[in-house]
């Protein structure tokens, strides 16, 4: 269980490269690489799950995130030197190294996350993680988004398909959509995060970009407990600060919290 | 030489050097102000001169740092002749008459010329003509107009290099040398659009991404 606190914004392309010189020098440090590939799963509404519990309260039923690292390579082509620059070859909705086999393989192959292969390309060997994200919290006079995030690794899978995609089903979940994410990261003073990133919807195959023209910038602060009221004041201020400090270049916002939630809109079924 | 002239007192009594001389009339205020200034001027011309004929050329920032004082001491010599132009225009020189005439012909002439060296006759004409003014056809007037339109021009091409300069951030910047050896390839990327005067455009709603993210919608 993890309190996220964070903040958003966009920013357009034009402004990426002089954003990162700011931010470097704001931060200090260098930018991180990122790209993840995420599949979103739910459950599966063949079966007849009870949607209360013995107390006849209301059971709401969440998304599972599935997400994994993926290698830049398989998003750029080789050539390309992969540093922050990088990121500006992927404006468009084609992403020139991607390769729908190469995800399907990901979802279905084995996990056998123990072996003691050292091929950095072999599939069986990336870690997922699993993340159920609650709505944020309410409230209209907050200063930052608040979400609980109950995240946990897949260390290994036993059984005789061991592919995250069979564990999820055994779960009594199904494939949703699924989303590529890119970008870099900061990490900026006081454990705050920045992250500009470029998401691509991944649909029949196919990408298309949905932050097409822009980035999305993310400020995010996590609390290991939602119970230690002291480091999430503390998070709160960051946030604050980091929002003080770069107003006016980048405006960071608190999102609509509806926009953040992952539940399953089903209460009319009921 | 004191002995000399002592010498020379006691046996020949010099007609000329009895005579007081009255220098009231000389406007020594004008003439030590100028003088100052001369010097100051000399000075650091000649020391630019030694610096330019020196085997390493000076930074630049520090050549210019010396134009400027030398353009700010002409300024200061002008305006000083012209505040005692009045004086200086009613003041006639004329050697003393115990000047050692026959000695220093070469240094009276020297001080005594009015008439400009050919040298400089030859600076005149060639700012003349680089002005793209005819000088004796053009009246007084037309010159200054002319001058107040170069500055007008200077002021513009001023404030326009100064904002074009804030427009971008430089970075990333290599010497000619640096070039020549290849260390830096010439590319745009080292000029990029300045955040001073260029906000982040949204070209999309985060909610929205945030819901396709969510939500799959």
């Amino acid at each position: 269980m993890v309190q996220q606190l964070s903040l958003f914004s966009v920013i357009d392309d034009g402004s990426y490269d002089l954003c990162i010189s700011t931010l470097s020098a704001l931060s200090g440090l260098p930018p991180i690489i990122f790209s993840n590939f995420s599949m979103v799963s739910m459950p599966n509404q063949s079966y007849d799950i009870e949607r209360v519990n013995s107390k006849n309260q209301l059971i709401e039923q969440c998304r599972i995130k599935a997400c994994c690292p993926v290698p830049l390579d398989r998003l750029l082509a080789n050539d390309v030197p992969k540093d922050y620059k990088a990121m500006k070859k992927l404006q468009e909705d084609d992403i020139s190294g991607f390769d729908m086999p190469y995800f399907q393989n990901l979802l279905a192959k084995a996990q056998d996350p123990d072996a003691m292969l050292t091929d950095d390309s072999d599939e069986s060997q990336v870690s997922w993680t699993l993340s159920i994200s609650d709505i944020p919290s309410a409230g209209n006079n907050r200063k930052v988004s608040m979400q609980t995030i109950t995240e946990s690794t897949v260390a290994s899978i036993g059984g005789t398909s061991t592919s995250i995609l069979s564990f999820l089903t055994q779960l009594g979940y199904v494939q949703d959509f699924q989303h590529l994410t890119a970008g870099v990261k900061y990490n900026m003073s006081h454990g705050v995060v920045l992250e500009l990133s470029k998401v691509w919807k991944i649909h029949d195959g196919k990408t298309t970009q949905i932050t097409k023209g822009g980035y999305l910038v993310k400020a995010y602060v996590n609390v290991q407990k939602g119970t230690d009221i002291k480091r999430i004041n503390r998070g709160v201020q960051s946030l604050c600060a980091l929002q003080k400090e770069l107003n006016g270049y980048i405006d960071l916002e608190v999102p609509d919290r509806k926009a953040m939630d992952s539940r399953i809109d089903n209460l009319d079924t009921l | 030489m004191a002995t000399n002239s002592a010498m020379r007192d006691v046996s020949v009594p010099n007609v000329q050097e009895d005579i007081k001389y009255d220098f009231k009339e000389v406007p020594t205020q004008a003439l030590d102000a100028i003088r100052m200034r001369l010097a100051q001027l000399t000075h650091s011309l000649a020391k630019m001169r030694d610096d330019m004929s020196r085997a390493e050329l000076p930074q630049w920032h520090s050549l210019q740092l010396q134009v400027s004082v030398v353009v700010s001491q002409l300024h200061s010599l002008a305006s000083t002749l012209r505040h005692f132009e009045e004086t200086l225009d009613a003041t006639v020189v004329v050697p003393l008459p115990n000047f050692p005439t026959t000695a220093h012909e070469g240094l009276l002439t020297t001080l005594l010329r009015k008439k400009n060296i050919p040298e400089v006759d030859e600076w005149i004409n060639d700012a003349k003509e680089s002005s793209g003014l005819n000088s004796t056809s053009a009246t007084h007037a037309e010159i200054q107009k002319s001058i107040q339109e170069d500055e007008k021009i200077t002021a513009w091409a001023l404030d326009f290099i100064k904002a074009e300069q804030s427009n971008y951030s430089l970075h990333g910047l290599h010497t000619a040398s640096e070039l020549s050896e290849g260390v830096a390839p010439v590319s745009s990327v080292n000029y990029s659009v300045n955040a001073n005067k260029h906000k982040p455009q949204r070209p999309f709603e985060f909610d929205n991404v945030l819901r396709s993210i969510y939500q799959g919608s």
